[in-house]
């Protein structure tokens, strides 16, 4: 009995290394696998999959257009622009919520969670129209308040791109400092107000330095998600006649004839090493341990009373939430109620004309199947892969780790450019181009970082040894995975699912690229609409686009509250020796890096 | 092995049941190694836990104490060796053979208890049985029985998380036991609980292992835990075991100098040896004028007469006062440390400096003090003569 076994034993030792294999393949395929095929693809002269030769001449062209300089150039002014007024803004809004005893703190964070939430679509259109040069309702305020024919804001410009941008990444910045600054430890503070500093002192002298780390960390990936941007300078920065990297891939395969998939690549490529590079210099400052961990136990919350300054900080939160919320939402709801723009009557035409059209219902189908299941497929991938990468050696923990990390560096045209030369150069897989398939597989590639980070949170929270003790008792590594894991993260699951699907809806870059025209989500059909003038039903399906997410929001919550409701007690998640607590929703959203796709 | 068992009712009689041929819970490790990142954590380590047996792996923390445990559990894959389970080999990375956790019939305790949160009481001890498919009645016969074993029985239905550290720790040692394990593993599993707890689970787990007889493997850096609990003693350090034997035998006789100091000795001399018989020597310390009867080490061959050693004296093993036939030590005080219960004193004999610690060292220890001469009996029992390092 006992020889037999040990065969066995053999033939399951050597079944677990063709696993580990098949596993080591199939993350290289999904997110390895498109990178090496950008680089190829540069020195192809012709489209995926079609016989072309190896030429160096796309990367010559690329290299020694005059426009490729302007994107450049014009990329890093966006970047770096709308970076340093978005950390600015989102360290005083977090300052003001944390430490301050102003008036509406507490407003601050449900604002910005709306604001990253918010699709850069929803951000795009509205402000094309709240500043359109003639008909925005900023220019006809304008207009009443100095009674004359002035036409002061302009969305379709440098301002308004990076202003509009900044808002939206404000949200995200803020969110990301929000923990380093309530983590901040008040000794450091009374230390040197005992020693004799004032306030303003403790704060440039002591507060500042220490929060130079975290703030270091926020202004590169925002930065590269400034890079990366691509639904903001397309549609406002189209018609302003500004060109970023990003828009300029997306010219390449779209406007070229024949498409100039190579340019594409080349371009694309550039950026991911711009921006590998930018994530490198971060972790190595993040790991030299310049990093101050500010913990620390406060014996009471003593936030600062601002005396005079405080009205002004109420003041700010009060402007941001018009500017950044209010404003947009308005307009985009005015403009779905109004035969055509500029035109103050109000009628349903373009609610009976949306919902009449066969597309749009199409349209919403697909957008759901594909917010759904790729935030599904998402959340089950990363759960799998961290699950196995904690009990697996280091090499593969780390391979696992860094391989979903990777679409990071790759903002979704060039994901899309990616994804198009691997799954249309790959024999069998070439069927997939231009099916609603390969654009499910680009979202969950590109939500992966989100869903990766938001598993590894909730994951980090189990103790190992609630998966041993299991192991122990007779359970498979499968049923360790369902019995205890899923289970014990079954809510921060349940939200990172809600995270992933609501960014994978907002999503234009991906499906626009990877869609078939024929198929559109409504991100596509918005967009289109936009572009060929029609822009009330373009705000039409954008609100009800927004209203379908509130909706599916808030049945979550509800769903949460019910769960909440009927589980009798808390539960500690881990043993004794460490606290945990299962995370709301709120908390998703703030893992390290993400990717607003 | 386990008779009494066999009048106890609850818990009893299925335990009992699973020792047959009297090999299924022993464990026979040969070559174990295991290296994280390059650092050897154990090395090369032999041992053979008998069916039955109640071993303690103890030795300070880093020892590798765990992780041979962990080894024994299937949850760490050892770097060379052969692990056998009674008749079924689990681990021999010679021929590619591991066989995972959840195949090799164990019960663990974990340090942190790991009892599953969302489970309770009863669904935590059922776990392991519904995992090998037992029907509902036996299932829950069992846990019931299991809770009964550790006193637990009326809280079947609480969640873990509403029970105390105690109440945690005996829930995690049912659902170890429930499934009748042909090894029962703890890794360390009272350092959670505060001092007075800690003495009472100390006295449930001797009364539990006596009742049911399963083989234990208990890792802790406890000495009293070890003493207490343990049939044998496996000293480690440094991912070697430095001495194994009972626990009588560890403490009086200690194999080595580092494990001399481990178990408490504090004073080392280095003497000569006069005469040896039997587990029986007689040495000179080094520029002593007198000699000294001691132990050594039960089958120690390298202390012969005419050879060096180290003496190693515990602190307690000396008397004030000359008197009887026992060997006197005379010296000067040379520093009093008053420490409540005992009183430590830094004794100056003939160059060698002693430490000498003594219970209620009475009235006429009182005016004792520093420059003092003063004359010690030293107890052979607590004198034990070791083999010079190589």
């Amino acid at each position: 009995m006992a020889a037999a076994s040990e065969i066995n034993w053999r033939r399951q030792a050597l079944g677990r290394r063709v696993g580990t294999l098949a596993l080591v393949l199939l993350v290289g395929f999904l997110f390895i696998w498109p990178v090496a095929m950008l680089f190829i693809g540069i020195f192809r002269n012709a489209p995926p999959g079609l016989p072309g030769e190896w030429t160096l001449d796309p990367l010559v062209r690329t290299f020694a257009s005059y426009d490729t300089y302007t994107a450049l150039g014009n990329s890093v002014i966006y970047a770096v622009s709308t970076t340093a007024l978005a950390t600015l803004l989102g360290a005083a809004f977090a300052f003001l919520a944390t430490r301050t005893t102003v008036r509406l703190r507490q407003c601050i964070t449900p604002v910005m969670l709306l604001v990253f939430a918010a699709p850069n679509l929803f951000y795009a259109i509205s402000w094309a129209l709240l500043a359109d040069p003639s008909t925005g309702l900023l220019n006809a305020a304008a207009r009443f308040v100095t009674q004359s024919q002035v036409n002061p804001f302009n969305g379709y410009s440098w301002a308004g791109l990076i202003i509009v941008q900044s808002l939206k990444l404000t949200g995200f910045c803020y969110l990301l400092l929000l923990g380093p600054f309530e983590a901040m430890n008040r000794s450091f503070e009374e230390a040197s107000l005992i020693a004799g500093a004032g306030r303003l002192k403790t704060v440039l002298l002591i507060d500042i330095p220490l929060m130079t780390p975290a703030i270091f960390g926020v202004v590169i990936v925002g930065t590269v998600f400034g890079l990366g941007a691509f639904d903001i300078p397309q549609i406002l920065g189209g018609l302003a006649g500004i060109s970023v990297l990003s828009t300029e891939i997306f010219r390449a395969v779209n406007f070229s004839v024949p498409p100039d998939y190579a340019r594409a690549s080349a371009l694309g490529l550039f950026m991911v090493f711009a921006l590998a590079l930018l994530l490198v210099i971060q972790w190595r400052v993040v790991k030299a341990g310049r990093f101050v961990t500010m913990t620390g136990k406060a014996y009471k919350q003593d936030r600062w009373d601002l005396g005079g300054w405080s009205s002004v900080g109420t003041a700010a939160i009060v402007i941001f939430t018009i500017v950044a919320l209010l404003l947009p939402i308005t307009q985009l709801v005015l403009t779905s109620f109004q035969p055509a723009i500029g035109v103050y009557k109000l009628t349903l035409k373009n609610f009976q004309a949306v919902l009449a059209d066969r597309q749009t219902v199409r349209a919403f189908q697909v957008t759901l199947e594909l917010a759904v299941l790729s935030g599904l497929l998402a959340m089950l991938l990363a759960t799998w892969f961290g699950h196995v990468g904690r009990r697996s050696p280091r090499w593969l923990e780390r391979y696992l780790d860094t391989a979903t990390l990777v679409p990071i560096v790759l903002p979704g045209v060039v994901l899309a450019v990616g994804l198009l030369w691997a799954y249309v150069s790959t024999p069998g897989l070439r069927e997939l181009y231009g099916t609603f398939w390969l654009a499910l597989i680009g979202l969950v590639v590109a939500i992966m970082p989100i869903a990766s980070r938001a598993v590894r949170g909730a994951l980090a929270q189990i103790a190992k040894d609630l998966e041993e003790a299991a192991a122990v008792a007779g359970a498979s590594s499968m049923r360790v995975l369902f019995d205890i894991v899923v289970r014990l993260m079954s809510r921060s699951f349940a939200s990172g699912w809600l995270v992933t699907a609501v960014i994978a809806a907002g999503a234009l870059d991906v499906p626009l690229m990877l869609l078939s025209p024929t198929q559109p989500s409504v991100a596509i059909l918005v967009y289109s609409h936009l572009i060929s003038g029609i822009p009330t039903e373009a705000a039409t399906l954008l609100v009800l686009l927004l209203l379908a997410i509130i909706a599916i929001a808030l049945l979550f919550a509800a769903v949460n509250a019910l769960v909440g409701i009927a589980r009798r007690r808390p539960v500690d998640h881990t043993a004794p020796a460490r606290r945990t607590d299962t995370q709301p929703a709120g908390a998703m959203v703030r893992p390290q890096l993400e990717k607003p796709v | 092995m386990n008779g009494d068992l066999r009048s106890i009712d609850v818990g009893g009689a299925h335990l009992a049941s699973s020792a047959g041929d009297g090999r299924t819970g022993q464990i026979a490790i040969e070559g174990l190694s295991k290296t994280f990142d390059g650092s050897t954590v154990v090395s090369d380590l032999d041992l053979l836990v008998r069916d039955g047996e109640f071993i303690s792996l103890l030795g300070p923390s880093g020892c590798g104490k765990t992780t041979t445990l962990r080894c024994i559990a299937g949850l760490e894959q050892p770097s060379a060796g052969r692990i056998a389970i009674g008749a079924d080999v689990v681990t021999d990375t010679r021929r590619d053979i591991f066989v995972p956790p959840n195949k090799r019939r164990l019960g663990m305790v974990f340090q942190s208890y790991a009892l599953w949160p969302h489970m309770s009481v009863f669904g935590n001890i059922a776990y392991p049985l519904r995992l090998q498919k037992r029907p509902a009645g036996e299932i829950r016969k069992r846990v019931i029985d299991a809770l009964a074993l550790v006193g637990l029985d009326h809280l079947a239905n609480r969640g873990v998380s509403e029970l105390s550290g105690g109440q945690q720790q005996r829930t995690a040692l049912a659902r170890a036991l429930a499934s009748e394990p042909r090894v029962l593993l703890l890794d360390e599993p009272l350092s959670n609980l505060d001092a007075s707890l800690r003495a009472h689970m100390r006295a449930e787990l001797r009364r539990i292992h006596r009742e049911i007889g399963t083989t234990a493997v208990y890792v802790t850096h406890d000495q009293l835990e070890a003493v207490t609990l343990s049939t044998r003693i496996a000293v480690m350090n440094q991912g070697r075991i430095q001495q194994i034997g009972a626990p009588r035998e560890i403490f009086a006789t200690p194999a080595s100098r580092w494990v001399a100091e481990f178990v408490g000795f504090e004073n080392f001399l280095d003497v000569e040896v006069l005469e040896r018989s039997g587990d029986r020597a007689r040495v000179r310390p080094r520029d002593w004028p007198i000699t000294l009867m001691c132990r050594t080490a039960s089958g120690d061959s390298t202390l012969r007469a005419g050879g060096r050693a180290i003496l190693a004296v515990r602190s307690t093993a000396f008397q004030a006062g000359a008197g009887g036939d026992t060997d006197s030590v005379d010296g000067t005080l040379e520093d009093v440390v008053y420490m409540g219960e005992v009183t430590e004193f830094t004794v100056n004999a003939y160059g060698s400096r002693l430490r000498v610690r003594m219970i209620d060292p009475g009235s006429e220890t009182h005016e004792l003090e520093a420059g003092r001469p003063v004359t010690l009996r030293v107890s052979p029992h607590h004198a034990v003569a070791l083999p010079c390092p190589a």
